[in-house]
C-alpha cells in the first residue's frame, strides 16, 4: 500500500532536516517504522546528510526543487507501506498563494496525498503589531516590530488560505467535519522555544501562536483526525558553520526528538508519521 | 474583454462557474477550444484544475452564489453615516478574531475574503513605512455593496456562513432622505437582503461642530430603518464611545431609537479601549444568537380554488 504525504511548510521551517534525520534513523532502526529495503534514490537528502555529518545545518532548499523519495517501510504490526516523501523549496507555497494558481505537479501531489503534514516553526512567528496590541500592552520592541510589518499577511491568514485552496483543489467540503485527510501539525525546531513555552505542550503552543488557524483546524477537522506534535529534528541548534563536535561524534541518528500530543518526549522521530498512517493500515 | 458568455463566470480570476476543470471545454467559453486556441487565450501558466472559486477579495453580489449554494447565508448589514466607524468596526472584529479565534461560542471556520480582510487590517497595523491610520473613506464610486465573508461553527457543530456589508455612509443618508433615490440602490439591496443590522452612531460627529446636522441625519436613519426592519434584529452601536456626546443629544437619539427600534440594545464600542473592544465582540455574539433564534412564523398558503391542493387522499 502506498501512502503519499502532502508535506506543507514555508521556507526555513526545517523540512529537509526532518527528512534527512528520519532517513538516518530508519537506516539504523532507531525508529518506530522499519525500512524493509534500502532506499533506492538518496539524492534529495545527500546534501543535507553531508552537512549534518559535519555538524552543520544544511543550506536552504532551492525554490524550484521538486523531488520525491520513496521509502519501503513496515509498521510494528508488520503492515507494509510505501511512503512517498516530497522535497521542495518552501517558496513554492508562497507562489501558490500569490498567484492563486496550483501548478500541475502540485495538483497531482494534492490529489494523490492520503495524509497531510504541516510543519510550522513557532519561533519564526512574529505577530503583526496593531491597534489592539497597543491597547493591550506596550512593549519596548515596537520599533523592531515596525520594520517587520511590511505589508505582509498575518501567519494565521496565510495558513488558512493555503489550506482552503488545497481543500478546494482536492474537492473536500468541510460543511461537515473532515476525517480525511488525517492531519499532523508539527511544530519544528522545538528546542528553540523557551523552557516555559515547552512546558505548555504542543497543542497549547499552537493555539497561543496561531489562534485563528488553530480554530480553523478545530472547527473543520474531527477531533481524532488531527494532532499537534513538537519536533526537534536536530535536538539542538546547528548553524551553517557550527561544526558541532558532539553532534559529529554521535551522528544525526542519535539526536533529535519529538514531543507527543500528551507532552511526553520520544527519540522516535517518526512517531507523527506512524500516527498519520496507522489509520490506513 | 470577457472570455465567457456567462455573466457569472470570471475565468481569468476564478475557476469555471459551470465546474469544468478545463475552461475551454465549457460551452460558454468564448476564447476558443483546446484544439483551436484563439488570441483570447488564458495566460500560459494557467493549468487545468488549478484555480479556485474565490479571489480572496471582497465579494460582490454575484460572488454570493457559490456561498449560498452550501447553505443559508446570513447577511449582517452595517448601517450608518459616512465615517461613523463601520469599517473600523469590521477591522477590529477581524483583529480580535486573529487573537482569539472565536466570537463567544462561535469558532472561526474559514473565509473566502481573507485578502480583503488583510488589506483592511493593514490600516490598523504598525510599521515604519505605514504608521497606524484609520481606514480611508469607503468610496461611493461603485453602486454594488462590498461584502466580507466569515464562516463559523457554533457549539452544536453547525456551520454558518456570514457576510458583513462594508459600504459608503452616503448611501444610507440618501436612502434615509428618500427611500426610492436612484443613488440609494445599494442601500436598498442591503436593507432588503440583510438578516440583521448594526446601526452606528458616530460619537465624533455628534460631539462636533456639526452635531445638529449629525443628530438629524441619524434620527432620519433610525426612523427609516425602523420602518423597514420587519422584526429583523438590530443592534445600536455608539461608535468611538471614548468621545463624549452631550447628554441632550444622546437623549434625543435614544428616544428615537426607543420609538422606532424598540428591540435594539445600545452598545458603546471603541477600538481605543479594551472594554470597548470587548463590547464589539458582545455585539456580534448577540446578533449571531438573535439571528439563529429569529424565525419567521410559518404560514400555510391558502388556495381555495385549487381542488388538487385540497386533495387529501382517498380511504
Amino acid at each position: 500500500m502506498t501512502s503519499r504525504i502532502l508535506l506543507l511548510g514555508p521556507p526555513n521551517v526545517g523540512k529537509t532536516h526532518y527528512g534527512a534525520v528520519l532517513l538516518e534513523k530508519w537506516q539504523v532502526n532507531n525508529s518506530a517504522l522499519k525500512l524493509i529495503t534500502p532506499v533506492e534514490d538518496l539524492t534529495a537528502f545527500n546534501e543535507a546528510r553531508h552537512y549534518l555529518s559535519e555538524g552543520k545545518a544544511a543550506p536552504h532548499t532551492s525554490g524550484d526543487r521538486h523531488k520525491d523519495t520513496h521509502f519501503a517501510l513496515k509498521t510494528n504490526m508488520d503492515k507494509e507501506i510505501n511512503l512517498v516523501w516530497p522535497d521542495y523549496g518552501g517558496e513554492q507555497l508562497n507562489s501558490v498563494l500569490a498567484s492563486r494558481r496550483i501548478p500541475s505537479e502540485w495538483c497531482s501531489r494534492i490529489q494523490e496525498a492520503t495524509t497531510w503534514f504541516i510543519l510550522i516553526r513557532p519561533s519564526l512567528i512574529q505577530p503583526l503589531t496593531d491597534i489592539l496590541t497597543s491597547v493591550a500592552s506596550r512593549t519596548n520592541d515596537q520599533d523592531k516590530a515596525r520594520t517587520e510589518n511590511e505589508r505582509r499577511w498575518d501567519t494565521n491568514a496565510w495558513w488558512i488560505e493555503l489550506l482552503q485552496i488545497l481543500l478546494a483543489v482536492e474537492g473536500i467540503s468541510y460543511i461537515n467535519k473532515i476525517s480525511k485527510p488525517r492531519l499532523v501539525i508539527g511544530l519544528s525546531c522545538w528546542d528553540e522555544l523557551s523552557p516555559e513555552e515547552r512546558q505548555l505542550g504542543p497543542l497549547e503552543i499552537f493555539k497561543s501562536k496561531l489562534p485563528l488557524f488553530a480554530s480553523f483546524i478545530e472547527s473543520n477537522w474531527n477531533m481524532n483526525s488531527w494532532s499537534v506534535w513538537g519536533i526537534s529534528a536536530l535536538g539542538k541548534h546547528l548553524s551553517d558553520n557550527s561544526s558541532d563536535e558532539n553532534y559529529i561524534d554521535s551522528g544525526p541518528a542519535e539526536n533529535g526528538y519529538v514531543v507527543k500530543p500528551d507532552g511526553s518526549q520520544s527519540l522516535l522521530l517518526d512517531l507523527p508519521l506512524e500516527w498519520l498512517i496507522e489509520s490506513q493500515v | 474583454m470577457s472570455l465567457c458568455k456567462s455573466k457569472l463566470c470570471f475565468p481569468t480570476e476564478t475557476s469555471c462557474f459551470e465546474g469544468h476543470a478545463d475552461v475551454k471545454q465549457c460551452s460558454k467559453w468564448i476564447g476558443g477550444t483546446s484544439n483551436n486556441p484563439t488570441a483570447n487565450e488564458l495566460p500560459s501558466d494557467l493549468l487545468i484544475g488549478s484555480q479556485v472559486m474565490w479571489t480572496g477579495r471582497a465579494l460582490g453580489t454575484i460572488d454570493l452564489l457559490p456561498l449560498s449554494s452550501r447553505g443559508y447565508l446570513k447577511v449582517i448589514g452595517l448601517i450608518g453615516p459616512a465615517n461613523a466607524g463601520k469599517t473600523s468596526f469590521l477591522i477590529t472584529l477581524y483583529l480580535l478574531l486573529l487573537k482569539e479565534g472565536k466570537i463567544g461560542t462561535y469558532t472561526f471556520a474559514g473565509s473566502t475574503t481573507l485578502s480583503a480582510w488583510e488589506l483592511l487590517a493593514s490600516h490598523l497595523r504598525h510599521s515604519a513605512q505605514h504608521p497606524l491610520s484609520f481606514p480611508p473613506h469607503t468610496t461611493s464610486m461603485e453602486r454594488v455593496p462590498s461584502l466580507l465573508h466569515l464562516a463559523f461553527r457554533d457549539e452544536h457543530g453547525k456551520y454558518q456562513d456570514v457576510v458583513f456589508t462594508d459600504t459608503p455612509g452616503e448611501w444610507f443618508i440618501k436612502w434615509a432622505a428618500s427611500a426610492a433615490d436612484v443613488a440609494a440602490e445599494g442601500a436598498r439591496w442591503i436593507i432588503e437582503k440583510s438578516d440583521s443590522f448594526i446601526l452606528f452612531a458616530d460619537s465624533s460627529a455628534l460631539a462636533g461642530a456639526q452635531r445638529g446636522a449629525a443628530r438629524q441625519n441619524l434620527v432620519d436613519l433610525i426612523r427609516r430603518l425602523g420602518a423597514e426592519t420587519k422584526n429583523r434584529p438590530v443592534e445600536f452601536v455608539w461608535a468611538k464611545s471614548d468621545l463624549p456626546v452631550k447628554q441632550e443629544i444622546k437623549d434625543q437619539i435614544t428616544k428615537a431609537r426607543q420609538d422606532f427600534l424598540p428591540e435594539a440594545s445600545e452598545n458603546a464600542v471603541s477600538v481605543l479601549s479594551e472594554t470597548g473592544c470587548h463590547e464589539l465582540v458582545k455585539v456580534i455574539e448577540l446578533l449571531f444568537n438573535r439571528i439563529n433564534t429569529h424565525k419567521e412564523p410559518l404560514r400555510e398558503p391558502y388556495h381555495p380554488n385549487t381542488p388538487f391542493l385540497a386533495y387529501r387522499g382517498s380511504k
